[in-house]
């Protein structure tokens, strides 16, 4: 590196705020210098995103301990970024730092940043990260993301709580766990926790 | 039929175990044309037509043969389905026989990735003159994308049978992976001339999360114009994790071009299982326990000399979980409320996801198990 790039990373690190420095600090002695530069440089980045650092150094620190390169592991820390970036935007400034972890999750498996939004919206004051876990789980046990995101929503409407939302989680993927297409084992699940509600069926089936 | 099926081996037994119709070796081909009406668990209802290929060798103890089916649906969409067997009995050992038999098995079916299936099966069957039983274990695994799970079973049947049919009754146990269930069949056939009707009623039971369910099928044979018979089956079925077939009712009629006509055979829906990680032996068991407000993270391990755990929590370094009775480990500081991912290690072995937690890919070429704690 030399002494200009030195200088504007001096500089950046002097404007970073000292829970992201202190995050970024966890890389030291897990990652080579340039990495840990090029980390630091995208969580720089993030933050004025509203982006919080520790998931990123988090996805570091876990690239570094299954032995990946630093271009991958600086890859995958953008990419992050991207996600977390993105539901940052769809749940607002509000959103905590484990909602936005939960949401970056949801948009990696799909889910479309509309729906983030629609549950913000209807959800202003409660967390979100149980309902955004699970979708993101759902899409990736093969659930279609449309599928998933109405079916929790779907169950929120019905007031469902978090404990409940992860069994219906679980119930689902024990059904395709048996062998039931991933789609029809949510859409069955669903109406099964609604008794008297099929008509909310979030997708309609499709033939084989 | 490119499912495993109990009583597809109980056939086999007898028509030869019980020596009732002595088999001299030859070999037989035929080709199933038929139209169906399906309706898969989960789908809307589609016509789908079908080929069915099949080819037979025999001799008095031993059988081999091969079948496959090709299926497209209304949609364009369509299934491969392929299944070689194989089954041979020793001599009788006075009103004894013992009888080995394997098969193997693959699927594929558009949008969907390939299943495999190999298993291997002994059965030690007691005969009678007009009757038979017989019980045996099977072993043998089930492949999807490169993961594996393990398949072990038992299964027990009995049967009688009469100058114009046969009733028999199988009951099995299967286990693949971390899902096992129990089948009870019985099945009866009676022929008449040229037309033979089969029908079978089954109950699916223990399965764990997955409820139960009934099924059965009638399925008629008639022949006529010499090779050429006319097929009709109707029914239901449940999934079959062992070959990827998921539950299903059909309507088939068609075409059997064959010297001799065995039972219908009924269209399938490859659907695979998912995939699977790492075998509980392999990484452990996840569950979690609430104390003092907060999660802890246990993994049950049984016979682990050492488990160790990476994650989030962890700032990603390995620590080990301490050992608690039954062969659970824990990790012992708390979990507040968050979106977890972690992976953890048995005994030294590779860094895996345990059974119990959803798993993602990690971005590294690998698999993250990832807790949420409400």
């Amino acid at each position: 590196m030399n002494a200009r790039l030195l200088g504007v990373a001096l500089v950046l690190a002097a404007a970073r705020p000292a829970t992201a420095v202190a995050q970024v600090e966890r890389l030291a002695g897990r990652v080579d210098d340039a990495t840990r530069a090029a980390v630091a440089a995208v969580v720089d980045s993030a933050r004025e995103a509203g982006v919080p650092a520790e998931p990123l150094v988090n996805k570091a620190l876990e690239g570094a301990s299954k032995g990946a390169d630093g271009a991958r592991i600086v890859a995958a820390v953008h990419a992050l970024a991207g996600d977390l970036g993105r539901a940052r935007s769809a749940l607002g400034p509000g959103a905590s730092p484990a909602e936005l972890v939960a949401g970056g999750a949801a948009v990696r498996a799909g889910v479309r940043g509309a729906v983030l939004e629609e549950l913000r919206a209807r959800y202003p004051r409660e967390s979100l990260m149980v309902p955004l876990a699970v979708m993101a789980d759902l899409v990736a046990r093969g659930v279609p993301a449309d599928t998933a995101a109405r079916s929790v929503l779907v169950l929120m409407r019905e007031g469902v709580r978090d404990a409940e939302l992860v069994a219906f989680r679980q119930s689902v993927e024990r059904d395709i766990a048996l062998g039931a297409p991933a789609g029809g084992a949510a859409a069955v699940r669903l109406d099964g926790a609604l008794p008297g509600t099929t008509s909310t069926t979030p997708a309609a089936p499709r033939k084989p | 039929m490119p499912r495993r099926s109990p009583r597809r081996l109980l056939a086999l037994a007898v028509c030869c175990a019980a020596g009732a119709r002595p088999c001299a070796a030859q070999v037989e081909a035929g080709l199933d044309a038929a139209a169906s009406y399906v309706r898969y668990e989960g789908f809307l209802g589609s016509g789908a037509a079908s080929l069915s290929p099949s080819l037979a060798w025999r001799s008095p103890r031993t059988t081999l043969a091969a079948r496959g089916t090709f299926l497209v649906f209304e949609s364009g969409n369509a299934s491969l389905q392929g299944l070689l067997t194989a089954g041979t009995f020793s001599p009788a050992l006075g009103p004894l026989r013992v009888e080995a038999q394997a098969e193997a098995g693959a699927s594929s079916y558009v949008g969907f990735a390939h299943f495999a299936h190999a298993l291997g099966s002994l059965r030690l069957h007691a005969l009678g003159g007009r009757w038979g039983a017989w019980a045996g274990p099977l072993l043998g695994s089930v492949a999807h994308e490169g993961s594996g799970a393990g398949a072990a079973g038992v299964a027990a049947g009995a049967w009688m049978r009469w100058p114009a049919g046969a009733l028999e009754v199988i009951w099995s146990r299967v286990t693949v992976g971390d899902t096992a269930y129990s089948d009870v069949q019985a099945r009866a056939r009676w022929h008449a001339g040229a037309l033979e009707v089969e029908g079978t009623l089954g109950a699916r039971t223990a399965i764990p999360g997955g409820g139960a369910s009934a099924y059965g099928d009638v399925s008629l044979v008639l022949g006529f114009a010499g090779p050429v018979a006319l097929i009709a089956t109707a029914g239901r079925y449940p999934g079959d994790p062992v070959s990827g077939s998921i539950p299903g009712r059909y309507v088939t009629a068609g075409l059997r071009l064959s010297p001799r006509h065995p039972a219908a055979a009924r269209p399938t829906l490859a659907v695979p299982a998912p995939a699977r990680t790492a075998t509980p032996a392999a990484s452990g068991a996840a569950t979690v326990e609430e104390r003092d407000g907060l999660a802890v993270l246990v993994v049950t391990a049984g016979g682990a000399r050492r488990v160790e755990l990476m994650g989030d929590f962890t700032g990603w370094q390995a620590v080990d979980l301490a050992p608690g009775a039954d062969g659970r480990w824990r990790y012992a500081p708390g979990l507040p409320a968050g979106m977890y991912r972690f992976n953890v290690r048995v005994d030294g072995g590779p860094w895996a996801v345990p059974d119990g937690v959803a798993t993602a890919a990690d971005e590294f070429g690998g698999r993250v198990g990832v807790l949420v704690v409400p």
